[in-house]
């Protein structure tokens, strides 16, 4: 069997290594993606203060702190059995939606936003930021930078610090806001709307105008019928912060939903010998392998699963856009990856409308932010929905709340199975039996990838990216046939 | 003393940052190697003078670092990296590299693929009329493992903590008035 590698990946948080096997015709047998594991986590917490785990698990990685810190104050809660005061679930619902909007604005612009709007066979040196830039307008720069610099000042105001914020604690939060905070946040959560009304007029225009762009969206290269999941509210509608976890299956027909705790009732963990990371997948269903279907309990996670398993937003301008999308496709579930990017865009403006709804709510500068936990803690669960995925934290502990278990689901994880199945597909588009293979390879296994925003710094911890892109063909006996090769 | 990014108020980072260089520590606090960018620049507070510079630590790049260098004359980034081929000769964790732009993809915080490079943060936000640092330095630390939980750097690495802040200490000196530091010292 030969063996293709791509290792690593640009533009992707962590090191990853590609093996793609071809068989004996030269056609695609297998892709599986590794990573390097994060060793020792669980041993790390166990011993200290559940109550110090906020603090310490947004240290895992800089890229969504803020994830972690409300997922594990979460799980504090739960671990003490406190139910917090209802502003302070509005203030970190409010300070959560204003990360989202941040992450999801970078990514689009700074990640995967580049192959659509310079095209995905644009010169790699202009596949970036400053490329998009020059295409249209400085003001985008300007827009982008503002919109981290403001999600940053609302992490900072309610959560201390705009990097590894501390201001989640079991019961609630540290600090309450006056009218003047109100006020900024409310300024701040205007902003991004336009924002966000903004990156769907401009996904609009370059891409669903563009016959080329919309024939990949299309492909079948790109495509995968999964069982996808999110968090959800009462009325079924997308919420990062809290509620029960809503499943479909590849028709969009309700499948399952759960609370935090029920978690370990639906989600099971698939180990492979070949790689570190597990491979979530619905325990009803049960593991079939690297593959698609109502029959695979492989399911999808993050932006486009959440609204899939969704019926709808709940804010106006997000909900119109929703609508949008799903009558472009004509169905429900829409199966196609890279649509991830636009899910991403309609999450962002829900961020924002959120911000601006919860920034107005009367409740929000009550200074009932806190409550002191008084039960005995023991075990509990915190979820939210983070930018790249369902977030689970589950922690044990003692009578005096020192932690005995820890147990972590990151978003990433839960796209694992698809992810690599998704390289698979791309891959058998680019590689056919007898002909060499080109270096648009390179460009269609990153597009393939980045439309899950995947994050593997805690997931399993890795080298940067940005390195250089390798491809080499191998026959049967490892020897190199062809070496495709791009520097970062 | 050494303020977190974002901690605006605290001083020294009131003191006005025209004329005066940023120091940034970058890494994480339990990621074992990781961590040594975050210890030199506390070992920095004790050896440099407060109206000269500030000494922050952050772990973060891209665009989340860009508000913070807004204003200052020079900044001087402090971060774990890895032995690769390029940096020459055969892996050394303890030893000092001042990396030029292209050699930032073996640096743990600063090159995050979720982030743009900093060459590009940089035009990023020159681009849009920020005042960003003419004098950008980059120096990273042969560290040989990052990738585990634990608060203790390895042995061989906190051994060196003292020596390389000297190190570090002499360079700012030295690019700010010529004044020489301390003899840099080898590995």
């Amino acid at each position: 069997m030969s063996k293709v590698t791509i290792d690593p990946i640009t533009r992707l948080e962590g090191h990853g290594k590609i093996e793609i096997f071809l068989n004996d015709e030269g056609g695609v047998a297998n892709a599986y993606f590794q990573v390097p594991e994060l060793r020792g986590f669980e041993r790390f917490c166990e011993g200290r203060p559940v109550e110090e785990l906020p603090r310490i698990t947004p240290r895992i990685c800089g890229v969504c702190p803020d994830a972690h810190h409300m997922a594990s104050a979460k799980a504090c809660d739960a671990v003490y059995h406190v139910d917090i005061p209802s502003a302070a679930k509005k203030l970190r619902e409010l300070w959560y939606s204003a990360f989202m909007a941040g992450d999801h604005a970078t990514h689009f612009y700074v990640l995967g936003g580049p192959d659509f709007v310079m095209g995905p066979t644009a010169d790699p040196a202009e596949r970036n930021i400053l490329g998009v830039i020059q295409k249209v307008g400085l003001d985008v720069a300007k827009r982008v930078i503002r919109q981290r610099k403001e999600a940053h000042e609302v992490i900072e105001m309610l959560g201390g610090k705009p990097t590894h914020p501390v201001g989640a604690l079991p019961g609630g939060l540290s600090k309450s806001i006056n009218e003047e905070e109100r006020a900024r946040l409310l300024e701040i959560g205007q902003g991004m709307v336009e924002f966000g009304q903004f990156s769907l007029q401009l996904f609009g225009d370059v891409v669903l105008k563009n016959p080329d762009y919309m024939d990949l969206v299309m492909s079948d290269a790109f495509t995968h019928r999964t069982y996808y999941l999110g968090l959800m509210d009462d009325d079924n509608r997308v919420n990062f912060y809290d509620g029960h976890v809503r499943v479909v299956d590849p028709d969009g027909r309700e499948f399952v939903r759960f609370t935090a705790p029920e978690y370990t009732e639906v989600i099971a963990e698939h180990v492979e010998t070949w790689s570190y990371l597990k491979f979530p997948f619905l325990k009803k269903v049960g593991w079939k392998g690297l593959v698609d279907g109502a029959d695979s309990g492989v399911y999808r996670s993050a932006p486009l699963a959440r609204l899939n398993a969704a019926e709808g937003m709940a804010t106006p301008l997000a909900q119109e856009a929703y609508e949008t999308m799903y009558s472009t496709f004509g169905t429900k579930p829409v199966h196609q990856t890279l649509a991830y990017h636009w899910a991403r865009l309609i999450e962002m403006l829900y961020a924002g409308e959120r911000v601006v709804e919860l920034a107005q709510d009367p409740e929000i500068t009550s200074p009932e932010v806190h409550k002191v936990p008084d039960a005995t803690p023991d075990e509990g669960v915190g979820m939210v929905e983070a930018p790249r995925g369902l977030l689970i934290h589950h922690y044990r502990t003692d009578s005096n709340g020192i932690v005995e278990r820890a147990n972590l689901i990151v978003g990433t994880t839960n796209n694992k199975a698809a992810i690599c199945m998704s390289i698979k597909r791309a891959a058998e588009g680019m590689i056919k039996p007898g002909k060499e293979i080109s270096e648009g390879i390179l460009n269609i296994v990153e597009m393939a990838f980045r439309a899950y925003d995947p994050c593997f710094g805690c997931a399993t911890h890795a080298l940067p990216g940005h390195m250089p892109l390798i491809v080499t063909v191998r026959d049967t006996q490892g020897n190199v046939l062809q070496e495709i090769r791009r520097d970062g | 003393m050494v303020s977190e990014a974002g901690w605006a108020a605290t001083e020294p980072c009131t003191a006005g940052r025209a004329g005066r260089t940023l120091i940034v520590g970058l890494g994480s606090p339990i990621l074992r190697d990781d961590a040594i960018g975050l210890h030199l620049v506390r070992a920095l507070a004790d050896r440099l003078p407060v109206e000269s510079c500030c000494i922050i630590e952050a772990g973060a790049a891209g665009l989340r670092l860009l508000p913070l260098l807004d204003g200052w004359e020079r900044v001087v980034f402090v971060d774990a990296l890895l032995w690769s081929a390029e940096l020459g000769g055969t892996a050394c964790p303890g030893r000092l590299h001042e990396l030029t732009a292209d050699q930032l993809h073996s640096t743990l915080t600063l090159h995050s693929s979720h982030e743009p490079s900093l060459g590009d943060t940089l035009a990023l936000g020159r681009q849009v009329g920020m005042a960003l640092p003419e004098q950008v330095v980059v120096l990273g630390v042969e560290v040989s493992d990052p990738f585990t939980f634990d608060e203790q750097m390895t042995p061989e690495l906190t051994a060196r903590v003292e020596a390389l802040a000297d190190e570090i200490a002499g360079r700012c000196r030295l690019s700010w008035d010529g004044t020489a530091g301390p003899e840099a010292s080898a590995p």
